[in-house]
């Protein structure tokens, strides 16, 4: 279990006006946070950025925090919430920039690169993690949010569920989905290894 | 179980959700079959990738800034700070019970207005107001006191 104990006692200092207390819930919690947004969208850009806007969201609803779950879940859901809104984003913002602006940009030189490094050749151009990583850009969200919070995070079944709002059925169905799908995904790395 | 079952099962053994005799019957396959061996390997592999991939680490500044910036939104967008927040909160708390009681008082003469109608209307009552009202004699001051005490 991470929860420690004095996670709620900082809560209740916050909700009783004492704002140094949030500040050391970010200290203890920053690094979390950034690395379960850089796993969910694969890159670095703007990490600190969402970072800071999930602690936003944090301090601006702190105040209804009620105690019926620890705060890293409930903070957990905020990011993964974000995570979504912001693939969402970009997903829309790609699709405007690929049929509108397609010529512009070739002519820029600054094409986005459609393709995807399969295993294969990210283990040529990069180290080994990264075949991992970019393999579970491949997840569709709902399935990558759950299995970076077990594997990162090792939250046990019950603490996903209860992030997530979902039942601990579908929990233990998703992570065996998404770990299905990343070993056919690694399927030529995992033949490379042995 | 057969293998295909224990496969299915693989997920939830790695991450310790497995206990009594479905996990028994696991652990005896897993001497057995090397398939299965290496599924497991494949799956705590792919858990260590995203573990070291997991490697940012940010300033050690973050902290103060982030609640700076905070601070600065909230001032723009006029948006409350918890002790903005608690004062709000207890105002409101007095100003329902203000409400109620400014409530319950206008209940009170409703109900009184009521009492003054069915006088009116020549219901029968056995008050001492309506006593007052309908005996037809002289209101004596033993009378105004009566009434003025019985009310209620
Ligand atoms: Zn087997």
């Amino acid at each position: 279990m991470k929860q420690s104990p004095d996670d709620f006692q900082l809560v209740r200092a916050f909700q009783s006006g004492d704002e140094k207390a949030f500040e050391e819930l970010i200290k203890r919690y920053q690094r979390q946070v950034a690395n379960i947004i850089y796993l969910t969208l694969g890159n670095r850009h703007a990490v600190e950025d969402l970072t800071q806007e999930v602690f936003i969201r944090a301090f601006r609803s702190l105040l209804r925090f009620e105690f019926d779950a620890s705060f890293y879940s409930w903070l957990y859901r905020i990011t993964v919430n974000l995570c979504i809104d912001e693939i969402r984003r970009r997903r829309i913002k790609r699709t405007f920039s690929l049929e509108f602006f397609s010529e512009e940009r070739m002519s820029e030189g600054e094409k986005p690169s459609k393709k995807i490094p399969t295993p294969a050749d990210a283990l040529l151009e990069s180290e080994k993690k990264d075949i991992v990583a970019s393999a579970l850009q491949k997840l569709r969200p709902p399935h990558r949010s759950v299995l970076i919070l077990r594997e990162y995070e090792d939250l046990t079944y019950e603490e996903i569920a209860q992030t997530l709002r979902i039942s601990v059925q579908a929990v233990k169905s998703r992570i065996f989905r998404a770990r299905e799908e990343m070993r056919t995904l690694l399927k030529e790395y995992f033949q490379e290894r042995t | 179980m057969k293998h295909q079952d224990i496969q299915n099962r693989l997920s939830e053994y790695i991450d310790g959700e497995l206990a009594g005799p479905v996990l028994s019957a696991v652990e005896a396959h897993l001497s057995t079959c090397s398939e299965c061996v290496g599924i497991v390997s494949q799956f705590r592999n792919i858990r260590a990738g995203i573990k070291e991939r997991a490697d940012v680490e940010l300033s050690g500044s973050f902290s103060a800034n982030a609640l700076r910036s905070i601070r600065l939104q909230i001032d723009e967008s006029g948006n409350w700070t918890p002790a903005e927040f608690i004062a709000r909160r207890t105002v409101l708390a007095l100003s329902i019970v203000v409400l109620l009681l400014v409530g319950l008082t206008s209940f009170n003469f409703q109900e009184e207005e009521i009492s003054v109608e069915r006088y009116l209307r020549g219901e029968a009552s056995d008050s001492a107001e309506s006593q007052i009202l309908f005996n037809g004699d002289e209101i004596s001051k033993d009378d105004v006191l009566m009434a003025a005490v019985s009310k209620q």
